[in-house]
């Protein structure tokens, strides 16, 4: 079973190195998905994409790979820690979790898309939920998830993080727009999406790892 | 239109400069500001928070689109100021409806 390598960094000082440049060129090689196009099965070759996230909130990058299984995540994980990630991309926080849900795909690549990372635990009112009152929960849920669908966003799948973080599931979604991505949030609202959870959301423009510099220098 | 809330506070290497180049460096900054207020942002503050938060100042924007912002804040970027201010940003838009209603319960 592949792996989702999400990725969140509290700061960004570019240049991006040499090496690292080269472990991320390693890691396509070995059957890693760096760019969400290429999880979203459109282009063969992927470019390896990270979501710029300094000026909308008090994160400064963040991402999601796709690793062969859990074992290549961690490995990997330490590869680009090798190779001076840290470096470029301080203080990093890892969420490494097996795919549980495949990709929902609406209308993307878009040509000034966000990208919008969604990290959710469940709460206390959804353990003490009894299994009908959960199935009522997904099955509202998923309206606001084809409403999402429809509004033409990408949803990349969803990851079980719950064993290597404070979260239980991590998901990457590419929307065309804000007001696009606002007018989502209000139909998972009024679904009682967030009855039964705690979600932290974070947006971030697409850059590709290679075009860091020429964009924010 | 965007909303942006803007927290900060200097990093220790700031503390370090002499007045006169935290002056100059605050001048570039200004400048860059002016010139994103010619192209329709405005700006409230900075405000005190330095005595019920972490940081120290507090700044509301309002940005034609999420572009402009980012412009803004690249240009600030060329100018030093994420080495020399730790910041906290938030972005907030006008809310959006859905066309859903919720579930009947």
């Amino acid at each position: 079973m592949t792996a989702g390598v999400t990725f969140i960094a509290d700061g960004l000082r570019l240049p991006v190195g040499r090496g690292l440049r080269q472990a991320v060129q390693g890691l396509a090689g070995a059957g890693w998905l760096l760019d969400p196009q290429q999880i979203a099965g459109r282009v063969e070759v992927g470019t390896p994409t990270v979501y710029w996230a300094e000026p909308f909130q008090n994160v400064a990058a963040f991402g999601l790979f796709e690793a062969p299984g859990v074992d290549e995540a961690h490995r990997g994980v330490g590869e680009l820690m090798e190779a001076g990630w840290g470096r470029t991309f301080e203080r990093t926080q890892w969420i490494v979790g097996p795919r549980d849900l495949p990709p929902s795909l609406g209308e993307g690549p878009f040509e000034q898309g966000l990208g919008f990372l969604a990290l959710w635990d469940w709460n206390d009112a959804w353990h003490e939920a009894s299994p009908r009152e959960r199935a009522v929960y997904d099955a509202d849920c998923d309206v606001a998830f084809e409403y999402d669908v429809e509004l033409g966003i990408d949803i990349f799948g969803r990851f079980d993080v719950g064993g290597t973080s404070d979260w239980d599931h991590a998901a990457l979604w590419d929307v065309p727009d804000l007001p696009t991505l606002t007018e989502a949030m209000h139909g998972h609202e009024i679904q009682d999406d967030f009855m039964f959870t705690t979600s932290h959301h974070l947006i971030g423009r697409p850059i590709a790892l290679d075009r860091l510099e020429e964009q924010l220098q | 239109m965007i909303t942006w809330i803007h927290t900060y506070r200097p990093r220790p290497g700031w503390y370090e400069q002499t007045p006169q180049a935290r002056q100059e460096i605050l001048a570039g900054w200004d400048t860059a500001a002016a010139a994103s207020i010619r192209n329709g942002a405005t700006r409230s503050g900075p405000l005190s928070i330095r005595g019920q938060s972490r940081q120290e100042h507090l700044e509301i924007w309002t940005f034609p689109d999420l572009e402009q912002l980012e412009d803004h804040w690249t240009q600030l970027r060329q100018l030093g100021y994420t080495d020399w201010r730790e910041s906290e940003n938030t972005v907030a838009t006008e809310i959006v409806k859905s066309r859903l209603t919720g579930p009947a319960r």
